[in-house]
C-alpha cells in the first residue's frame, strides 16, 4: 500500500515539474517575466527620480 | 509604549508563538523536522524565503538608512531576480532530484567528503556569527523602550524563539514566516500611511516628495562606477551575493528544499525575484517620508533616547542645551527653506525652484554642522558611544507620532521579523551541524528518534550560542552593513564551490578544496588591508578560486569526475 502511494506521489511530482507554470506557457517565458520586471522597475525607479529631484 | 500597544504586542507574538507550535505538530521524524516532509506550497516557500530574508535589521535599520543617505541602497537587489532565475534553472532541479537535507551534501556527490564538510563549516562559522546580530536588533528596541540592560532583552527574545524553534522544527518554521511576514506588511504599510497623515496641513505627500528629492533622499538610481551603491555593483555584485545566499547559505536553501516538487520550489524562488525589490523600496521609501515628514517637525538632535538623556544628566548638559538651542533655529530654518521650496515648486518657474533649492540645501548643511558639533559633545561624554543613529530614526519616529495600538503593532512586526529570520537561521545552524558534522562524522548508524532528539539539542544551543554572542554585537555600527559584510566574507568562496560543482564538472574536489582556502586568504586580504568596497568581495573571491581551481586541477587529485 505504502509503495504503491510512494509510486503516485512519485508519479506525481514528476508530472507536476514537467508541466508549465501559471499564467505563462514555459518556463522560460516565466524567466522572461522577472527579468522584464526588474527592468521596468529601473526604468520606473529612474523616471521617479528625475520627477522629484 | 501605552496599556493597549503592550496589548496588541503580546497578543500578535502570543498568536504567532502558539500557530507556530499548532503547525509544527506531529514532526515524529527526521525528514518532517528538518524538512516539513517536503511538503509546501509555493506560497508558503515564497513567504518563507522572504521572512527569512527580511530580519528585523530590515525593518528598523532600512527606513533609517533612506533618512540618511536616501533610497540608494535599493540598488544592492537589483541582482537578485537574476539570481532567481539562474537558481530555478540549476540548484532548484538538482538539490530536488538528489533529495538532500543541506547544499552541502550535494558536495559530496559532485565532489567529496572533505569539501562538503569545508562548506558546511564555512557556513556554520558565517551563519552563526550573523545569527547573534539577528538577534541583537530587536533586543537594541526593547531595550531603548524599556530603558534597560540590552543583555537583559537579548537574553528573553532568544529564549522566547529557542522555545517556539526547538519544539515546531522547520515546519513551524515555514508557517510562521508566512504568518510574520504578512503581520510585517501590514504594519509597514499602515506606518507608511501614517508618514502621509501626520504631515502638515498644507503639504501633501506630493510636495513631501519632492522636499525629499530636493535633498537627494529619492536617489535610487545611480549610474556612477565609484559609488558603493551604484546600479552596476547591485546588478554585478548583489547578484553574487544573492546566488551565494540563496543557492548555498542553507537557511535559504532549506526553505525552498521544503517545497512539494520542482515546480513548487521554483515557484517561490521566482515569486521572491518579482517581489523583492519593490518591497524594498517601499520600505526605503518610508524612511525618505519621514525624512520629508521631519523637515516640517523638530527631529530631537540625536535619535538615540539613552545617549541624549545620559548626556542631559553629566557636566556637558549646560554646554549640550546651548548647541540643541541653536540647532532648533537651525531646524526652524530649514522648515522656513523647505516651505518656500514647496511653493516654488508649485509654481513651477525654474529660476526661483533653483534659488529656493540651494536655500534648502544650505538650511540643511547649517542643521546637519549644528548637529555633529552636538554629537561630539555626546562622544567626549562618552567615548564608547555609537555616534550612527541611523537604527534608531525609524522607532524613534513611531513612539513619539504614532497613534496608541500601532506603535505595539509596529514592535509586534520588530519581534515578527527577528523571529522569522533568526528562526530560519538556527534550524539552517542545527541540520548542518546534525546532517553534515554529527551524522556524517560521529555516528552513521544511528536511530531516527536519536537523529531527531540530537537536532532538537542542537537547535537550542545554538540558540543559546546565539543570544552569547549578541551580547558583544553593540559595537558594529550600522546592522544591516555588518550583517552584510560578514556574509560577504565567505560568500564568494561558497559560490565559487558551487558554481565549479553546477557548471565546471572538468575540475576535482581536492583542486576546488584548496582553491577555497586560496579565495578566503585573498577576501580576508581585501577587507583589511584594502578600500575596496564590500560588495565587490564577492566577485574577488569568487573569481579567485575558480581560476585558482582551475590552474591545481591538473596537479592535484587523481579521481575523475563520474
Amino acid at each position: 500500500m505504502d509503495s504503491k502511494l510512494k509510486t503516485q506521489n512519485s508519479k506525481l511530482e514528476v508530472s507536476e515539474d514537467q508541466s508549465s507554470p501559471p499564467f505563462v506557457k514555459s518556463w522560460r517565458s516565466m524567466y522572461m517575466l522577472v527579468v522584464g520586471e526588474l527592468a521596468l522597475l529601473i526604468a520606473l525607479f529612474y523616471f521617479f527620480m528625475k520627477v522629484f529631484e | 509604549m501605552r496599556t493597549l500597544d503592550w496589548i496588541v504586542l503580546a497578543l500578535t507574538l502570543l498568536s504567532i508563538v502558539l500557530y507556530g507550535l499548532y503547525k509544527g505538530r506531529g514532526s515524529r521524524n527526521l525528514k518532517g523536522y528538518l524538512l516539513a516532509d517536503r511538503q509546501m506550497r509555493w506560497y508558503t516557500v515564497a513567504l518563507s524565503i522572504m521572512a527569512t530574508q527580511a530580519s528585523a535589521i530590515t525593518f528598523t535599520s532600512t527606513p533609517g538608512q533612506a533618512y540618511v543617505d536616501g533610497m540608494r541602497f535599493v540598488q544592492f537587489y537589483f541582482g537578485l531576480p537574476l539570481a532567481m532565475v539562474i537558481l530555478s534553472i540549476t540548484a532548484v532541479p538538482i538539490f530536488h532530484r538528489l533529495g538532500v537535507y543541506t547544499a552541502y551534501e550535494y558536495l559530496e556527490h559532485r565532489f567529496d567528503l572533505k569539501t562538503r564538510t569545508l562548506t558546511s563549516i564555512i557556513f556554520l562559522i558565517q551563519r552563526g556569527l550573523a545569527v547573534g546580530i539577528t538577534i541583537y536588533a530587536p533586543s537594541l528596541v526593547l531595550s531603548v523602550m524599556l530603558g534597560c540592560d540590552i543583555r537583559v532583552t537579548s537574553t528573553l527574545i532568544g529564549g522566547i524563539i529557542i522555545i517556539y524553534t526547538t519544539s515546531g522544527g522547520v515546519k513551524a518554521v515555514n508557517w510562521t514566516d508566512f504568518q510574520q511576514l504578512l503581520i510585517i506588511m501590514t504594519g509597514m504599510v499602515l506606518a507608511f500611511v501614517m508618514t502621509i497623515v501626520l504631515l502638515p496641513q498644507d503639504i501633501g505627500f506630493t510636495d513631501a516628495l519632492r522636499v525629499a528629492g530636493g535633498l537627494e533622499r529619492l536617489n535610487p538610481i545611480d549610474f556612477s562606477i565609484e559609488d558603493r551603491y551604484s546600479i552596476w555593483s547591485g546588478l554585478i555584485g548583489g547578484m553574487f551575493v544573492a546566488m551565494a545566499y540563496f543557492g548555498t547559505d542553507q537557511s535559504q536553501v532549506q526553505r525552498y528544499l521544503t517545497g512539494q516538487s520542482v515546480r513548487q520550489s521554483r515557484l517561490g524562488l521566482l515569486f521572491n525575484g518579482i517581489a523583492k525589490v519593490p518591497m524594498q523600496f517601499f520600505i526605503l521609501l518610508i524612511g525618505a517620508m519621514v525624512f520629508a515628514f521631519y523637515q516640517f517637525e523638530r527631529p530631537p538632535l540625536f535619535f538615540n533616547p539613552v545617549e541624549m538623556e545620559k548626556v542631559r544628566r553629566s557636566a556637558y548638559a549646560d554646554q549640550f542645551r546651548a548647541v540643541e538651542q541653536r540647532y532648533e533655529d537651525a531646524l526652524e530654518r530649514k522648515t522656513e527653506a523647505a516651505r518656500s521650496y514647496v511653493a516654488a515648486k508649485r509654481i513651477g518657474d525654474e529660476q526661483i525652484v533653483v534659488a529656493a533649492k540651494s536655500a534648502l540645501n544650505t538650511a540643511s548643511q547649517q542643521a546637519e554642522i549644528i548637529r555633529t558639533e552636538g554629537i561630539e559633545i555626546l562622544k567626549a561624554n562618552d567615548p564608547s558611544i555609537d555616534t550612527s543613529d541611523t537604527n534608531y530614526i525609524f522607532l524613534s519616529f513611531v513612539m513619539k507620532y504614532l497613534p496608541v495600538g500601532l506603535v505595539g503593532l509596529l514592535f509586534a512586526c520588530i519581534f515578527a521579523a527577528s523571529m522569522s529570520s533568526t528562526s530560519g537561521e538556527l534550524s539552517a545552524l542545527a541540520t548542518c551541524s546534525i546532517i553534515d558534522v554529527y551524522r556524517r562524522h560521529f555516528k552513521k548508524e544511528g536511530e531516527e528518534k536519536h537523529y531527531l532528539i540530537v537536532s532538537r539539542i542542537a537547535m537550542g544551543l545554538w540558540g543559546v550560542y546565539a543570544i552569547a554572542f549578541s551580547h558583544y554585537a553593540s559595537r558594529l555600527g550600522s546592522l544591516i552593513e555588518a550583517v552584510n559584510i560578514l556574509g560577504s566574507l565567505f560568500y564568494g568562496t561558497m559560490l565559487a564551490i558551487f558554481l565549479i560543482a553546477f557548471y565546471l564538472k572538468w575540475i576535482r574536489g581536492t583542486a576546488t578544496f584548496w582553491a577555497a582556502f586560496a579565495g578566503e586568504a585573498v577576501v580576508l586580504y581585501c577587507f583589511l588591508f584594502t578600500q575596496i568596497a564590500w560588495l565587490w568581495y564577492n566577485v574577488v573571491g569568487c573569481a579567485v578560486v575558480i581560476v585558482v581551481a582551475m590552474i591545481l586541477n591538473p596537479f592535484v587529485g587523481r579521481k575523475p569526475v563520474g
